[in-house]
């Protein structure tokens, strides 16, 4: 059973599988905007099982982290990336073994590419899916949407050697072309991304793979599906997918 | 003004005598064996290691070989000069600028041996009874509050001695209270000395404590439940002042058995919000981490005297994911506002 652990800064559930066959691994699913966290908890429990590895699907409140998909610092709140390092010393303090498969739907792919631009030598496998926009390793643009003025109280991001040695499968609905009041449009970013999730995810991927080797880089439409995680579990292979990906043996990450 | 009055009057006067009331001594007394807490006078017989003691004002009074002292009779830990036990003869050593009076047991190779001193009496009461520092705690009797109550606290902690603790906790006192919180320092631990005080008022706080203030000469080998309180009471007080900040700094590093047991009590962890690291090297500030982590202790932030290098900072930061922070940037109220998060300030800087 999954227990729900939380530290006055930030609560996630917590899965152990009844058999543990990596305890250097660390599945995280992080939420979109809707903040299902239990809904991702549910879905990647049969991964976890099936894997031997443990499942953290942090909670990122609308009240404690507005901002957490683009590692925002409002005054008087905590950043998502510390607090998320917080939770994870005190879980595994050993933390420095770890290795973290990183997925997140729609703001937690925002979050976890992010969260790697900052941290990648943590980082195992990431798979991002159904982005509303990305951050890309493009230092002409400004941060959020590259590089440029990165902040100075983020960790340095990651070269572009580290980004793409990190195992990465990008995924979005070949119907997640809707442009709503959820998506963050504007003539920049449109210009820049592209007007939908769909176009976006396929001009970040190529961006990146433009940058050289991404040999252990997929790109994966999700056929006949929009912008819905639960669709996606249901009506798709994603979490088939995500499985295949994730359990290929990898090699040390940089 | 009686003969020993007079002769008190002409005595250098330690620091953490500074609250006694001296005017209730009636006379010197053999006072062996010495408690911890027992004022003495001394003569400096030989001088060695400290050739200077702090005074109640703070001014550091060079000394001369026949110089008289008001001391305190204390034990001392400190892993780069002494370990000191009580004195156990008149024959003894003055193990600290701060005026404590112990027996050396061991020391640092690089230091030499403590200052020698003869202890002449101990100043006891016209009934004979010794004059202890405890009899002139300043700090007020613990006065319980809700655990929601009361500033927000943050403890400094550290690898060791001289890994940069107090000036972590310094630069911590300086950046809030420009940002305009009334701030409280206390030092829980160590040994009674006036620098870290003084650095804390010059720093900005509105108000500076330590384990003197509630009667202790050194926290060395004392009841861990005792020091718990005391913390407490300091809480109490930073309360009652209206402090919006209590920064709590122990000495030493974890492996100390006081600090070590002091981080270990539920009771106080309870009255902390988070805790900065000063750490010199990178796997004391990994392990260090690993074990508040471990205890629950959240940690906003590491600095200390590794930060004088990049290359440890980058591996202290990429091993923790933690925040690795130099002086100047502790020193930047934006910057560490940034670090407190939500128990930084909503509004900017002023």
């Amino acid at each position: 059973m999954p227990e729900y652990i939380e530290n006055g800064e930030l609560g996630a559930w917590l899965h152990t599988p009844d058999t543990l066959r990596d305890m250097e691994r660390l599945l995280i699913c992080v939420h979109g905007i809707s903040r299902n966290a239990q809904e991702q908890l549910e879905a990647f429990i049969p991964i976890a099982e099936a894997q031997g590895i443990k499942l953290l699907v942090p909670e990122f409140t609308e009240g404690k982290f507005p901002g957490y998909q683009r590692l925002d610092q409002h005054p008087g709140l905590d950043r998502a990336d510390l607090a998320l390092n917080r939770l994870l010393l005190q879980l595994q303090p050993d933390i420095t073994r770890m290795k973290l498969d990183l997925f997140g739907y729609s703001g937690g792919a925002q979050f976890s590419h992010r969260y790697a631009l900052c941290y990648p030598h943590r980082i195992r496998s990431m798979i991002l899916a159904a982005a509303g926009w990305y951050t890309f390793p493009d230092p002409e643009e400004r941060y959020p949407r590259g590089l440029s003025n990165w902040p100075h109280t983020l960790p340095r991001p990651a070269n572009k050697q580290q980004l793409l040695s990190i195992p990465t499968l990008v995924m979005v609905g070949s119907d997640d072309t809707l442009v709503d009041s959820s998506l963050r449009s504007g003539r920049k970013i449109d210009l820049q991304q592209g007007r939908t999730r769909l176009e976006r995810a396929h001009n970040w991927f190529h961006f990146c793979c433009s940058l050289g080797k991404t040999n252990a880089w997929r790109f994966a439409e999700l056929r006949s599906v929009g912008h819905s995680f639960s669709d996606s579990v249901t009506h798709t292979d994603m979490l088939d997918q995500i499985h295949n990906f994730i359990q290929q043996d990898r090699g040390p990450a940089l | 003004m009686s003969d020993i009055q007079n002769r008190l009057q002409q005595a250098k006067r330690s620091f953490v005598t500074r609250h006694a009331d001296l005017s209730r001594c009636a006379q010197l007394i053999s006072g062996l064996p010495l408690s911890e807490g027992d004022l003495v006078l001394a003569k400096v017989s030989r001088r060695r290691q400290h050739t200077r003691i702090e005074l109640v004002n703070g001014r550091r009074a060079h000394l001369y070989p026949g110089d008289e002292l008001i001391l305190c009779a204390g034990r001392r830990y400190a892993t780069d000069q002494f370990a000191a036990e009580l004195p156990d003869s008149h024959e003894a050593h003055l193990i600290a600028a701060g005026g404590i009076a112990g027996r050396e047991i061991q020391r640092h190779a690089q230091v030499k041996p403590a200052t020698e001193i003869t202890i002449i009496g101990a100043l006891s009461d016209s009934s004979g009874t010794p004059l202890n520092l405890k009899q002139f705690a300043s700090l007020p009797p613990l006065v319980p509050i809700s655990s929601s109550a009361g500033p927000k606290t943050l403890l400094v902690t550290g690898t060791g001695m001289n890994s940069g603790k107090t000036t972590l906790a310094a630069n911590l006192i300086h950046s809030l209270s420009r940002g305009g919180p009334r701030v409280m320092a206390c030092k829980l631990t160590g040994t009674g000395s006036g620098p870290d005080l003084w650095r804390f008022l010059d720093a900005g706080a509105a108000s500076a404590v330590d384990f003197t203030d509630a009667g202790l000469a050194s926290t060395w080998q004392h009841p861990v439940t005792e020091l718990v309180t005391m913390a407490q009471r300091f809480k109490a007080l930073a309360h009652h002042e209206h402090h919006d900040y209590l920064i709590i700094e122990l000495a030493d590093g974890f492996f100390q058995q006081e600090t070590s047991a002091v981080i270990e009590s539920a009771c106080f962890r309870k009255l902390i919000d988070s805790c900065f690291i000063a750490a010199d090297c990178t796997p004391g500030a990994i392990l260090l981490a690993q074990a508040l982590s471990r205890l629950g202790i959240s940690i906003r932030g590491i600095s200390g005297t590794l930060t004088r290098s990049p290359l440890l900072m980058d591996e202290v930061a990429g091993a923790t994911g933690l925040p690795v922070l130099t002086s100047d940037q502790m020193l930047s109220f934006a910057t560490l506002n940034h670090y407190l998060g939500s128990l930084g300030l909503q509004e900017k800087a002023l």
